[in-house]
């Protein structure tokens, strides 16, 4: 496919620009949903920013190994073809029918019968690029060993003997005579993920990052933390080598507006991205390590992150100072860096020394990204991010242009997820619905021999994996001796066992030979497991007849000093393979025919908008509201910040949710009862004015039930009629505007109920509601005096704008403790207002004629603790839906089948819950594509001879899975196992087993490698 | 159910240090529900015993086998085909199942492996507590459905002894006084007057007071 150039005909396809983290997810939501993709990236291997970092918040999780498994995932879609190196260089046409010319640079080697064996590298290091990003660690590694594609790339220009250089590849898999290829694409729709670059802040000399090696940006900190970085994971200073004893973070470096250069937004991420790299250094070096953060404001705002925050002051001691230093300086004779700085009460100027600073540097968008946008003719606002729908932070200007991830805005990996899947599902929505389904293309799909009856026949295969194995170890003595380890019919080397020419082999020799089991002793079986599996099924055998033994990773690369260990090592993890793989025995993968119908819970405007994509792609849905009218709390918005009209907006889905055919409103509705799995489920529910109940058959269950104001007795609330919430403010300024002319003079207190001890997280919508209110009220009465008393002001992305209009605008913004708290007293219709300014270091008291309270949002505890119980999903401490993974998997939830969006996740904005109501909209999809589920053949399985009816598995079952049956044994529906184990660990009788791993086989493995002991 | 506890390592490897092959039993009724003697318990005792051995310089052989219940003959007769390779038996079953072997086979050297402990109710997940002494006279329609035998500390017949405060036993803040529980119980059944009868003296020849019992069913024995 690499070299040739042939022209796409049909314009049914979603083109993907830029292969990240979000780009992926794009590309694999639309795939998953039987869409065609093409996704392309100029980089040798896709991956983008993520791939750089050491581990990610909140969690603090290697992120290497949650990505890689999903790039690889991305190379064995057949949805999706996969352009690297390729950047595109023209668009023409509109929605539905797009054309774009492709030019792919290249590669000089055939990604078809590359093995990444890294000959040519270890050969020709001066002219193989490896893509090592930050990483200067020795050439003999690709940037991480999950790199897709799994190949190299050759710099050709560096090259002097072009011909030995091909020769020396294995697998013949260099083309001197590649050449730059052009082509044209044809499609529907197009989605940029183009993802962002960071701030490069060497312009600003009063930090001296072009001066001091020690002073780094927080990227290149990651890289040093890295285990795969410069140093090894060692914490070392650049400019020495030593630890460091101390280290500073300086916040907003090239945003917020104050630097040459900077962009005038706040970079969302930054602030968490700072708390995890002090968290994570504190958590190595303990007391050895003293780590501060300079700050604006903490903006950790997203769901948890505020936990986060306190656990980074509490529990691990990262000093907090809110401050932007004067400038940093290295003095004479000193190794140590100076920075000299102020803090907020106090005019004193401070000098104190550092090993390191770290320069949170923010995001911006590449030159490169902004001129494909005026390629392809979408509008970027005034720094150079894309102009995007007020309602739908995915659609751009250009109708059929979708934007996600840090391209659309300045934004975190779960955020960028949630984008991406939104993207997805509206590019999905361009494309001409096809009523033929392709016929499923896979290979023969051989019939499976039935080995029960038979002795074991092992057939084992050994890789030399170019100089990986073959360069330490003797393959062949390797293969000798399997000869003679118990039941191998047949040993082989076969070179690269994951080339096209080997697999074909090892597939002859199953066939010829009559194998049973299959043993490869190679590489990793978390990369290539599923590849042999493949082969030994078009051989006629079951899939879990193989074992691997990964004596690549495990053995020769570790040990490749030590041969005759080595050999030794080698030697004894095929016996363990050997043992193990004649206990195998062949596995069915659970499968379940789906329900296509869809329940939705909650019908605000999140569960409207997924019922709505999902309606327009043909399927039914079922919309349950709990009140008797569509809208939620949208019904009591009328403008967002950015002037959009709210009602407008409900008004209009509303009619077109309640004109739809596919659309079922089930009002007043109250869910009682749930059975069923993921793609068959059935809830009951009664509803309508009498509580009838009925029940519904679904497949899959979005959960938007949204989240409720919140309304603490705090600040005379409810007590004084000047007191208002801001949802109240908003409405009273629209309705009687000529009452706010007459305001002199305006409180706002924020954190009203969050950021408390009793309800710890951060509400998220409250600062750009105080702002909006502000701005709204000075636009009818511009003498008015309004004071907004914050704590951090949290106006994230672009909402920094409206914060810098408001403090333009006169409004005054002083900042309380939270131990300090303004204190608040009726004067007749008016209230009293009394703070401390830091400013003027005293007690400051005035009246005011209106005083608004930014109460945020809770969870509906008493409903969704209600609903939790009945679907069986967890939620937060703080009574919010718990999705799966915070991370990667923002709105898909533990139980399969299960998706949340908007409010019920976590408190967020308007068009943030529209982007996540269209990303479970296409999650939906990516299940709903497929006629049936694989739940994969891992599950307990009981013996029911030997059960006791004891009960131990039915108590230990985290998902309530097992149940004693009438026949009296315990039994465990393997369609909803999990298969984590957890019964078959407590089972006290041995009855239970998990499959693929039943205690015979992992048995299998210990006695092989233990035998000498046992004697 | 009869529930047991594992003896000591200590204990066990005392037992069988004389001998080479041991025969190690587990049972599936009881003592697997109590996660005592089950094929689980025999398999990491089996490795336990072995491991110490080891370390100790001592190779001894031991077989693993789980009866469904050891308290019936005609399941310990299957141990037949086997127990000539074994020079002792060990039973991780409860007294009834170890003596039930020590009768089958006479001249094999038969120990326990648990301590049978008493006859409970698990209250959850790795918690048993006791209920029943078995005094063959039943009286719990008497007491509100709560064993004064089982769960009073003086198998107190007629209220509570002044040892009783806020509802607990003198001996432990953990145990609850049986006799309060029992008034609870009666009064939220509306059956207070009960508690004003008073009760004569147990005989407790049903007990065990006249020796070892016995029940023989004329229908079924033959």
């Amino acid at each position: 496919m690499q070299n040739s150039n042939k022209l796409q005909t049909q314009n049914n396809k979603v083109l993907v620009i830029g292969g990240g983290l979000g780009g992926i997810r794009t590309a694999l939501d639309l795939a998953e949903a039987e869409k065609d993709v093409v996704l392309v990236d100029k980089d040798y291997t896709i991956g983008g920013l993520m791939t750089q970092l050491d581990r990610t918040f909140p969690t603090n999780n290697c992120d290497l190994c949650t990505l890689a498994p999903h790039l690889s995932e991305s190379n064995r879609q057949e949805h999706i073809e996969l352009l690297t190196m390729t950047s595109v260089v023209g668009v023409t046409g509109e929605k539905g029918n797009f054309t774009a010319t492709l030019d792919t640079q290249p590669r000089f080697i055939n990604l078809e019968k590359c093995t990444g064996c890294g000959d040519c590298l270890k050969h020709f290091p001066e002219c193989v690029r490896f893509n090592p990003g930050l990483d200067h660690r020795a050439p003999t590694c690709m940037r991480y060993p999950q790199a897709t594609p799994q190949a190299f790339s050759i710099d050709l220009d560096k090259c002097e003997d072009v011909e030995a250089l091909v020769k020396i590849c294995p697998a013949e898999a260099i083309n001197a005579d590649d050449m730059v290829i052009r082509r044209e694409v044809r499609c529907s729709s197009i989605v940029l993920s183009t993802g962002a670059s960071l701030f490069d802040p060497s312009e600003l000399d009063y930090l001296g990052y072009a001066k001091f090696p020690d002073v780094v940006t927080s990227l290149e900190y990651e890289r040093i933390l890295s285990a795969s970085g410069p140093t090894g994971g060692k914490l070392v200073r650049p400019s020495n080598d030593k630890q460091p004893k101390k280290i500073a973070w300086i916040q907003c470096i090239g945003s917020r507006g104050l630097q040459k250069g900077a962009g005038s937004y706040c970079s969302n991420a930054c602030c968490m991205f700072a708390l995890k790299e002090a968290i994570v250094t504190k958590e190595r070096f303990q007391e050895d390590i003293e780590t501060t953060i300079f700050y604006m404001d903490m903006r950790t705002f997203g769901k948890d992150y505020e936990l986060y925050f306190e656990r980074a002051k509490n529990e691990y001691g990262v000093r907090f100072l809110r401050s932007r230093p004067h400038s940093i300086l290295q003095l004479e004779g000193s190794d140590k860096l100076n920075m000299i700085y102020t803090v907020d009460d106090s005019t004193k100027q401070l000098n104190e020394d550092f090993d390191m600073i770290v320069l949170s540097t923010g995001f911006k968008t590449s030159e490169e990204s902004r001129k494909l946008a005026a390629d392809i003719g979408i509008e970027l606002n005034s720094d150079f991010f894309p102009v995007t729908d007020g309602f739908n932070s995915v659609a751009t200007t250009k109708p059929g242009v979708y934007v996600a991830g840090t391209f659309q805005s300045p934004k975190d990996i779960p955020e960028t997820m949630v984008q991406a899947s939104a993207a997805a599902c509206m590019a999905a929505t361009d494309l001409p619905v096809l009523d033929v389904k392709v016929e499923d293309t896979e290979e023969e799909q051989a019939t499976e021999r039935d080995v029960s009856g038979e002795e074991p026949k092992v057939g084992v295969f050994i890789c030399d994996c170019g100089d990986n194995i073959g360069g330490v170890i003797d393959v062949e003595a390797l293969v000798e001796e399997a000869k003679n380890l118990p039941f191998v019919t047949v040993s082989k080397a076969e070179g690269h066992g994951c080339s096209r020419i080997s697999m074909d082999n090892i597939r002859k020799t199953i066939e010829e030979e009559g194998l049973n089991r299959v043993v490869i002793g190679g590489c990793s079986p978390r990369t290539h497991q599923a590849k042999f599996q493949d082969l030994i099924q078009t051989a006629g055998l079951n899939k879990y007849l193989l074992e691997i033994a990964n004596i690549r990773d495990q053995a020769t690369w570790v040990h490749s000093g030590k041969p005759e260990e080595t050999s030794k090592k080698a030697l004894e993890l095929l016996k363990m393979a050997v043992g193990a793989v004649v206990k195998a025995q062949p596995l069915t993968d659970q499968t379940l025919p789906i329900n296509k119908n869809i329940l939705v819970v909650g019908g605000g405007v999140t569960g409207m908008t997924s019922a709505l994509r999902l309606a327009e792609q043909g399927f039914q849905v079922y919309l349950a509201e709990k009140s008797d009218k569509l809208g939620g709390v949208a019904r009591d918005i009328i403008k967002t910040l950015e002037g959009n009209d709210v009602q407008e907006y409900l008004t209009d889905i509303i009619a077109k949710v309640q004109g739809h055919k596919n659309i079922q409103i089930i009002t007043r509705a109250m869910i009682v009862d749930h059975s069923g799995m993921p793609g068959m489920f059935k809830t009951g529910m009664q509803s309508g004015p009498q509580m009838f109940y009925r029940q519904i058959e679904h497949g899959v269950t979005i959960i938007a039930t949204g989240a409720q104001p919140n309304r603490p007795p705090l600040y005379l609330l409810d007590q004084c009629a000047s007191v208002r919430t801001q949802l109240e403010t908003q409405q009273f300024i629209f309705t009687n505007p000529e009452v706010v002319k007459t305001w002199e003079n305006v409180a706002m207190i924020q954190c009203v109920g969050s950021r408390i001890p009793e309800n710890p997280n951060c509400s998220r919508i409250c600062c750009q509601n105080a702002i909006k209110n502000a701005l709204a009220i000075l636009e009818i009465n511009p003498d008015a005096r309004i004071f907004v008393l914050y704590r951090d002001m949290r106006t994230y992305g672009f909402q920094e704008q409206y914060y810098q209009k408001a403090r333009e605008k006169g409004v005054i913004f002083v900042r309380y403790k939270a131990d300090d708290p303004p204190v608040v007293e009726m004067a007749g219709d008016q209230v009293d207002v009394t703070f401390y300014d830091p400013i003027l270091s005293q007690k400051v008291s005035f009246t005011v004629d209106n005083l608004s309270l930014s109460t945020g949002m809770i969870a509906d505890n008493d409903s969704t603790e209600e609903l939790a119980m009945i679907f069986k999903l967890p939620r937060t401490g703080d009574g919010f839906f718990l999705e799966d993974h915070v991370k990667l998997r923002p709105v898909d939830m533990s139980v399969p089948g299960f998706f949340v969006a908007g409010t019920a996740h976590s408190p967020k904005l308007l068009n943030e819950s529209i982007a996540q109501a269209n990303a479970v909209a296409a999650r939906a999809q990516t299940m709903l594509a497929r006629d049936v589920i694989n739940l994969g053949a891992a599950s307990a399985r009981v013996d029911g001879k030997l059960c006791a009816a004891c009960l131990i598995c039915v108590r230990a079952c985290p998902f309530d899975i097992p149940f004693i049956n009438a026949d009296g044994y315990s039994e465990i529906d393997p369609a909803k196992c999990h298969g984590c184990g957890m019964c078959v660990s407590e089972c006290p009788a041995k009855a239970i087993q998990l499959m693929q791993f039943e205690d015979d086989r992992i048995l299998a493995k210990v006695e092989q490698l233990l035998e000498r002991i046992s004697a | 159910m009869i529930t047991a506890e594992r003896k000591p390592l200590e204990e066990l490897i005392e037992y069988i240090k004389p001998f080479k092959r041991i025969l190690l039993l587990g049972c599936n009724e009881c003592v697997t529900v109590c996660s005592a003697g089950g094929r689980k318990e025999v398999g990491l005792l089996a490795s336990g015993l072995q491991m110490a051995m080891l370390k100790s310089g001592n190779n001894i052989e031991i077989r693993q086998h789980t009866l469904e219940r050891q308290c019936d003959p005609e399941y310990v007769e299957e141990l037949v085909p086997m127990i000539n390779d074994a020079d002792a038996v060990m039973s991780m079953a409860c007294g009834c199942g170890v003596q039930e072997i020590a009768m089958r086979f006479k001249d094999k050297p038969v120990f326990p492996a648990v301590n049978t402990t008493f006859m409970g109710a698990s209250e959850r997940q790795g918690v048993w507590a006791e209920r029943c002494q078995g005094c063959g006279n039943c009286l719990l329609g008497e007491t509100g459905g709560i064993c004064p035998i089982a769960r009073c500390a003086k198998q107190l017949m007629n209220g509570p002894c002044g040892g009783s405060v806020t509802g607990k036993c003198e001996i432990s803040d953990d145990v609850d006084c049986a006799w309060q529980l029992i008034w609870d119980r009666l009064k939220s059944l509306g059956l207070e007057e009960r508690y004003m009868e008073i009760t004569p003296a147990k005989d407790w020849r049903s007990g065990g007071g006249s020796g070892p019992r016995k029940i023989i069913r004329e229908d079924l024995a033959e």
